[in-house]
């Protein structure tokens, strides 16, 4: 009998536990038919995966594996609309589509030989690897009836929003799913009286704030551009910078603030809110301030909603 | 005069700027989801991608998935729009 094992994905955008719920049983060599062809590199990562239950996607080849996985658990998992994505990382030149269209050759494990014509005659039979895959932390939450779907609409386009500067090795996916995850093991606890939305997105925003914390112990130097994006802040604002803050932490925020400031450059009135929000003044304090009407202010107001929601809910990684 | 750092500026614009997706209604969100081709109360809609589902990215060097067309990453149903087949 062949143990059960627990497969994990790393991506290049990190890590993908491959979790509890579908369990989908797929031989190796059999998922690499369903690529490009394999290689030997697809085959040796495929051996990891079967000793060390770990697939690193750091190469088209290695993605192969990946692909011919993740293909057959959305075959069957009802993942489908995520083919393409997954073919879009592994490089391949077929689409999702085709993916679908084209079932699993049939054949035994040891198909690959010589004589039937495979440029993959040296590979041999893997043992079959059950790949098991839970929910997703924000799928349990939907689950234990936490959140609304909607509501999971809404923190994925709050998650973005504080994804917007963050290198390639944190997305925002991680940063809602680090949040989901640390509320449902009980590491985080939401006070009460706080919605759990609130709560999470604070947690999106604490563990961002750890991401950036420890970026800074680990960065050796200071660059140059970080003070003179400060001077330009103060020369902008003719406000100080209090010398004491954290030079990096400062250029992060103005490079942010600019990223924001960037979303509604289209929309001066929108522009004209976000400064009033950025000094936290009042709304009367911004229509008096900007010679806005109430009901101006309010269809401000929900232009920026939708812009927010629409940046947050398109398609894309970043 | 009162030092205003760039730090406190992005914390309070960005908490005003969460209050306003967490006070969006429910017609708001699956407004805007409709604008973009996604279908939220479909099994697997690409809305959900990166929350249900990993979120995957492209290599480097290659286009991301969702740049190459707008309809690219939907499902078969999101696809053929409002009237496509559901599941």
């Amino acid at each position: 009998m062949i143990p059960a094992t627990k497969a994990v994905i790393f991506t290049p955008s990190g890590l993908w536990r491959v979790p509890t719920r579908m369990r989908v049983k797929a031989s190796c060599s059999r998922s690499s038919q369903l690529t490009s062809g394999g290689s030997p590199l697809a085959y040796s990562r495929a051996t990891a995966l079967s000793r060390n239950k770990s697939i690193f996607v750091t190469s088209s080849s290695a993605s192969a594996v990946c692909v011919g996985l993740m293909t057959l658990l959305s075959t069957r998992g009802g993942m489908r609309d995520m083919l393409p994505q997954v073919c879009a990382a592994a490089g391949v030149s077929r689409t999702g589509d085709q993916y679908l269209r084209s079932p699993v050759r049939k054949g035994g494990v040891a198909a690959h030989t010589l004589e039937r014509g495979s440029r993959e005659y040296f590979m041999k039979p893997l043992p079959e690897v059950e790949v098991i895959c839970e929910q997703t932390p924000a799928e349990q939450a939907l689950a234990l009836r936490l959140v609304t779907e909607t509501d999971l609409l809404r923190l994925k386009a709050i998650a973005r929003l504080h994804a917007r500067l963050l290198p390639a090795d944190l997305t925002w996916s991680d940063l809602l799913q680090e949040a989901f995850a640390r509320v449902l093991d009980g590491s985080r606890h939401a006070p009460p009286g706080v919605p759990l939305l609130a709560f999470l997105a604070g947690v999106m925003r604490s563990i961002k704030a750890e991401y950036w914390r420890r970026a800074r112990r680990e960065a050796l130097q200071v660059p140059k551009l970080a003070a003179a994006a400060l001077e330009a802040w103060e020369a902008s604002t003719g406000e100080p910078v209090d010398p004491r803050a954290d030079v990096e932490r400062g250029l992060q925020a103005v490079q942010e603030l600019a990223c924001i400031h960037h979303l509604f450059a289209d929309d001066p009135q929108a522009r004209q809110i976000i400064a009033g929000l950025a000094e936290e003044r009042s709304p009367e304090e911004i229509c008096e301030s900007s010679g806005m009407s109430k009901t101006d202010y309010d269809s401000t107001r929900r232009r920026m909603r939708r812009l927010l929601l629409r940046e947050g809910l398109r398609m894309g990684e970043k | 005069m009162k030092t205003r750092t760039p730090e406190v500026s992005l914390e309070q614009l960005l908490a005003a700027l969460e209050r306003e997706l967490i006070d969006a209604t429910d017609e708001e969100v699956l407004g805007v989801a409709a604008d973009l081709g996604m279908n939220p109360s479909m099994k697997g809609s690409a809305a959900f991608l990166g929350v249900k589902s990993p979120l995957l990215r492209a290599r480097e060097g290659t286009s991301s998935a969702g740049g190459r067309s707008p309809s690219h990453g939907l499902s078969r149903g999101e696809r053929s729009g409002p009237g496509g087949s559901g599941r």
